[in-house]
């Protein structure tokens, strides 16, 4: 059971780096593909990609702040 | 270029840094606490993990519509994908510590304490080396699936994780000791590229979209990610705190 659990939370853990920070990625995958849906010939693939980059990047900014005094 | 090609480079690679990180698991349970017991696991394990590439990615391949399967397959990928290039960017940008097998295995030795008196049937050492080629296989048996069964390249991308593994486990044959010098930072940055590259592709093609230039657009997703992790490492860096651990390795 304890190897159970610790695969069952392994297997999770290659997805979430964190509740929020998912959270945020799937909500902008999830709006962007709605688009593109509608609009497939714009090459909305990129604008998928720049938002996803904007995320990593204040997700990576952010981690990288000096603890508070 | 084609997308078997970067399938067989992402499983190959993927399965490369988790077969040096199990490898350091069954070498530091083997030799404190004998072969037989880890050796079991290590197969049980791997016997585990091939049954589950075998078994969700011919469900995933034969069950799921395609544009389906790529829309699921792409999500996962780059949730994975950004989940490695992130650590990657804070260990570059020397935010978290880079991950040292020398380290790792000495935890390990330390852990399961070289001098104690052992059963007949070893399930410590059963259990930790079974625990830790399952869950680093996981990803490796995750990679394979996802990047071979989108674009029906399963026999690709396993050959690739085999031939990664195979080549792991003769080198560890020959120097009994962690394989510390391979650079494994840069191979897991590098996996994080190809996966979150893919897994934008192939979102955006399960969506309905085109992309010029068809498999062409992925080398300019590569370019785009490999621009903006660099810059995420610059602005990282000028903003880095000290050092904090890293945590279990990506």
């Amino acid at each position: 059971m304890r190897y159970l659990r610790a695969a069952l939370m392994g297997v999770l853990g290659l997805f979430v780096s964190g509740w929020v920070d998912t959270a945020v990625t799937l909500v902008i995958l999830a709006a962007l593909l709605v688009v593109i849906r509608k609009a497939p010939d714009a090459h909305l693939g990129f604008v998928l990609a720049g938002a996803l980059a904007l995320q990593l990047l204040v997700i990576t900014y952010r981690a990288a702040r000096p603890p508070r005094a | 270029m084609s997308t078997a090609l970067v399938s067989f480079a992402a499983a190959f690679i993927g399965s490369l840094v988790e077969s040096v990180e199990a490898l350091t698991i069954v070498l530091a349970v083997g030799l404190t606490r004998g072969w037989r017991a880890p050796l079991y696991g290590t197969v049980a394990a791997l016997a585990a993990l091939v049954a589950a590439v075998v078994g969700f990615g011919t469900l995933m391949s034969d069950r799921v519509p395609e544009k389906t399967l790529k829309v699921v397959v792409g999500t996962l990928l780059l949730l994975f994908g950004l989940r490695w290039l992130r650590k990657a960017i804070l260990r570059a940008a020397g935010v978290i510590a880079m991950h040292d097998e020398a380290e790792e295995f000495t935890e390990t030795v330390g852990r399961l304490g070289a001098g104690r008196s052992r059963p007949r049937t070893d399930w410590t050492a059963f259990g930790t080396a079974f625990q830790g080629v399952f869950l680093e296989g996981v990803e490796v048996a995750f990679i394979v699936v996802a990047v071979g069964s989108s674009e029906r390249n399963l026999p690709a991308a396993a050959v690739g994780g085999v031939v990664a593994m195979a080549a792991v486990a003769a080198a560890g044959l020959v120097v009994r000791r962690p394989l510390a010098r391979i650079p494994e930072n840069t191979l897991k940055y590098i996996v994080g590229l190809l996966l979150t590259s893919l897994g934008t592709f192939w979102a955006a093609e399960g969506a309905g979209a085109s992309w010029p230039g068809d498999v062409a657009s992925l080398l300019v997703l590569i370019a785009f990610w490999i621009a903006a992790s660099r810059l995420a490492i610059v602005l990282a860096r000028s903003r880095r705190s000290p050092l904090r651990p890293s945590g279990r390795a990506a």
